[in-house]
């Protein structure tokens, strides 16, 4: 048999881990054991395999299976499906349903009340008024359609508790939700854009603004209440 | 001040204790052993059937096995569960036994 020097190394490779662990037949065992007295490439092969499995090498580098063996073994042992993951506040119906817009012409009214002629036009602008569950507007985000930034305004007292933040977060119809980054403290403020509003805002339908620790999520992800939400107005 | 036991010792322990919960029929136990210990098992299978296919087959067979057998991995026997090498040791057996029957076959 002409085995190549690379297969003749696996084969010992194989031969001396299953030394190593004790998985020979005897006969086998004390073969190898005679061979590796004078075979110093044998002795040495066992001896790696000795140093990683007692841990004082570095254990061989694990392969993570395919994920098909787990569910393979699951369904041989017939364990269930694991329970489906509880909905998470984004995802149910009653968000949507509860998002009765302010109309037209209130976030018309409210970007010129609130935010002046000297900001954005409002016939270019893209208007959230976010709500707490009592539909009471509290938070007012407003852009021009061109702009880079968010200005967002509180027009009703919004207590927060020390250590914590408000997270805004763009919930895209059928996704997960984006954040578009933490509220600013102040009673007005401004949330930088990765793009003109108009172009951020393209498949937003709604925003939504969550409790989360200082700093905000620590996993990309809401991990707190949803607080305030609102539909996104787009006056043009 | 006493020296910390070395990591793999720890280890050891905290398999011996999934072990010990898997043996009381815990699928959340065991699906924490397998998370923790197949992909070593899994490298050691490569090296040894040198094959994918066989590995993958094997590993399955391993596994079933130790959910079967989990509750006889106890300080009776020889081998107490207290280094990451005698569970490597433990899981091969169970391949080696599969290894065998199969080739028996």
């Amino acid at each position: 048999m002409n085995l190549s020097h690379r297969d003749r190394s696996a084969r010992l490779d194989a031969l001396a881990a299953q030394y190593a662990l004790g998985t020979l037949s005897p006969r086998a065992r004390s073969r190898m054991a005679r061979i590796a007295r004078t075979d110093a490439v044998v002795a040495r092969a066992i001896g790696a395999w000795e140093m990683r499995l007692s841990g004082l090498a570095e254990a061989i580098p694990g392969v993570t299976p395919s994920p098909r063996i787990w569910q393979g073994i699951r369904s041989r042992l017939g364990f269930a499906e694991p329970a489906p993951r509880r909905t998470p506040w984004w995802a149910s119906l009653g968000l949507w349903r509860g998002l009765t817009l302010a109309g037209f012409a209130v976030a018309f009214a409210l970007v010129v009340t609130l935010f002046g002629p000297r900001a954005e036009r409002p016939d270019e602008a893209i208007v959230v008024v976010l709500a707490g569950p009592d539909a009471k507007p509290v938070l007012v985000a407003s852009a021009d359609r061109g702009g880079r930034y968010l200005t967002v305004k509180a027009v009703a007292p919004v207590a927060l508790a020390a250590g914590r933040a408000l997270e805004l977060w763009a919930l895209p119809e059928g996704k997960d939700p984006r954040s578009l980054g933490l509220i600013p403290a102040s009673e007005i403020g401004r949330v930088a854009l990765a793009a003109p509003a108009g172009i951020v805002f393209q498949n937003i339908p709604a925003l939504a603004v969550s409790l989360e620790p200082a700093g905000g999520s620590p996993t990309g992800k809401p991990t707190g209440a949803v607080l305030f939400s609102g539909g996104v107005q787009k006056l043009y | 001040m006493a020296s910390p036991a070395p990591p793999h010792a720890n280890r050891g322990t905290a398999l011996a204790g999934l072990l010990g919960r898997t043996a009381l029929a815990d699928q959340a136990a065991f699906g924490e052993l397998y998370r923790q210990t197949s992909a070593v098992l899994h490298a050691v299978a490569l090296r040894i059937t040198r094959d994918r296919g066989t590995a993958e087959e094997l590993l399955q067979e391993a596994y079933v096995g130790i959910w079967h057998h989990a509750g006889t991995y106890d300080a009776a026997k020889s081998q107490p569960l207290g280094t990451v090498k005698s569970w490597i040791r433990r899981g091969l057996e169970r391949l080696k036994r599969c290894l065998d029957r199969s080739a028996a076959a």
